[in-house]
């Protein structure tokens, strides 16, 4: 525990002294991740110790790292504490890592599970040939998947993967394997990623699986991943429902 | 053993549209083929090619002109998530005029969420200016940006239709962003948004709001943005 932050509250600084605590006690760790005393990777002190530290409730410290968490400078692993996410760099250099659909809004609160509801094989065609520079009379791998937060499902995500790239894939068990795990077995890391969001609108099908309204508004994700040399490993298209429906990004 | 299914109508309609603009390298402006055309080229129904072009319509990519067929859209203003350029920076990109028209701009009390966000006592008072920005003269988006008014003294008295904020912060008051904080969602345009966009309310839009902050980590402005998303893209280039 820092010996600066309870000091910092109290003297504050006078900008700081007419916010509600849990605000003051967010801006007071924003500083200390932005000076790099809590470094990336690392946890924060726990909730426990921090309300003691301030004489406040956990109620209110749980408050003030809910705000962090929506910024996406911190994440909350389930029993195991409260984690910087990335670092900030203070001199304005830029030390961003944008977060992409899994990160921002899986890993970042709660317990993800992920449900398989469909694997099929379907023809390439023209549009996936060019995309993923192979035959169009080859096939492609689909998978279709709803991922779930603490059990809610809030997120459809469908990919589409060349089976001349990774012959025998649909022998995997991915809920063993995370695709990109095994995409690098196979000696095809995936170092880069091209997103782009859509505004979409929920088919009744889809709403049922979402719990959610058919026409209700969603957040779709079009997501093409590639390897080093530059080849796309596949296409991912995800539809997300709720609070959890959005894009963080951070410079 | 898996399941081997035929490629739906309705991707097969929307992948081969694209496909068609793409392998015929059709650019901005040009036509597609007739309706009947593409539906005998796609072998799919009249209806589900209508969805497919609903569909490419929305997000950007072609334009239905009643009675005189389908167009390529010229390539939209892009935001990159992982590199965020200023708005006329984006437009100016793929080769259009930005402008501004200033809706409103004054100062008034903050409201919770604007306080929450900005780190300021409720009520405090705040800059609030409210821009709708436009690329080529079209309607791109619905900007509402917060700063604390005893920030930035005289700052309502300031013309924005032909000056950036970014700028007006950095020369007259010594304040620069060093960092942004962002978050994208979908949700539907009410009527003032509509009207103010060219749009009928109800229409999807991205909602994005957003925190820029200087070199201390200090929040300076707290901004809502309503873009409209066939006129513009939000993507994110990552290095993982």
């Amino acid at each position: 525990m820092s010996k600066g932050l309870r000091s910092t509250l109290r003297a504050g600084n006078a900008d700081l002294q007419h916010l509600p605590l849990y605000l003051r006690i967010r801006q007071i760790l924003r500083e200390r991740i932005a000076e790099g005393e809590y470094a990336p990777g690392t946890a924060i002190p726990s909730e426990a110790d921090l309300s003691q530290f301030f004489g406040t409730t956990k109620a209110t410290v749980r408050g003030a790292i809910d705000g962090l968490i929506d910024e996406g400078l911190v994440l909350r692993v389930q029993g195991k504490g409260t984690f910087v996410a990335r670092g900030l760099n203070v001199d304005g250099e830029r030390l961003h890592v944008p977060r992409g659909f899994r990160d921002s809004q899986i890993l970042q609160k709660h317990a993800p599970s992920i449900r398989v509801l469909e694997t099929s094989i379907r023809l390439v065609g023209d549009f996936y040939a060019r995309m993923f520079d192979v035959s169009p009379e080859g096939a492609l791998y689909h998978v279709r998947r709803l991922n779930c937060i603490d059990g809610e499902p809030f997120a459809i995500e469908s990919t589409l993967i060349p089976c001349e790239i990774f012959p025998g894939i649909e022998e995997i068990d991915i809920s063993v394997f995370s695709l990109y795990e095994f995409y690098s077995l196979r000696g095809h890391t995936v170092v880069r990623a091209y997103e782009e969001l859509e505004v979409c609108e929920l088919k009744a099908r889809e709403a049922q699986l979402l719990h959610a309204q058919a026409d209700d508004p969603a957040l779709g994700i079009m997501c093409v991943s590639y390897d080093a040399g530059g080849q796309a490993l596949e296409c991912a298209r995800s539809l997300a429902v709720g609070e959890n429906a959005c894009y963080l990004a951070r410079q | 053993m898996t399941k081997q299914t035929e490629i739906s109508p309705s991707d097969r309609a929307h992948e081969g549209i694209l496909s068609y603009i793409d392998s015929h390298g059709l650019s901005a402006g040009e036509p597609l083929p007739s309706e009947r055309d593409l539906c005998r080229m796609l072998s799919v129904s009249r209806t589900t090619l209508r969805t497919a072009l609903a569909r490419l319509s929305a997000s950007g990519i072609v334009e239905v002109r009643k009675g005189a067929g389908t167009f390529v859209c010229p390539d939209r203003p892009a935001m990159h998530l992982d590199d965020v350029a200023g708005f006329s920076e984006m437009v100016r990109r793929v080769s259009a005029a930005p402008s501004s028209r200033v809706i409103s701009c004054g100062i008034e009390a903050a409201e919770k969420e604007v306080s929450e966000r900005l780190y300021l006592p409720d009520g405090e008072p705040v800059f609030t200016l409210a821009r709708v920005r436009l690329a080529d003269a079209m309607e791109i988006c619905l900007e509402y940006s917060h700063l604390r008014a005893s920030m930035v003294p005289g700052i309502e008295g300031i013309d924005f239709s032909d000056v950036s904020l970014v700028e007006v912060l950095e020369r007259d008051y010594g304040i620069f962003i060093r960092h942004t904080s962002l978050k994208v969602s979908v949700r539907r345009a009410d009527a003032r948004e509509g009207a103010l966009l060219g749009k009928p309310e109800g229409s999807l839009v991205f909602y994005e709001r957003g925190v820029r902050l200087n070199a201390d980590m200090k929040p300076i402005e707290f901004c809502r943005t309503v873009y409209v998303p066939d006129r513009f893209k939000i993507v994110c280039e990552s290095r993982l």
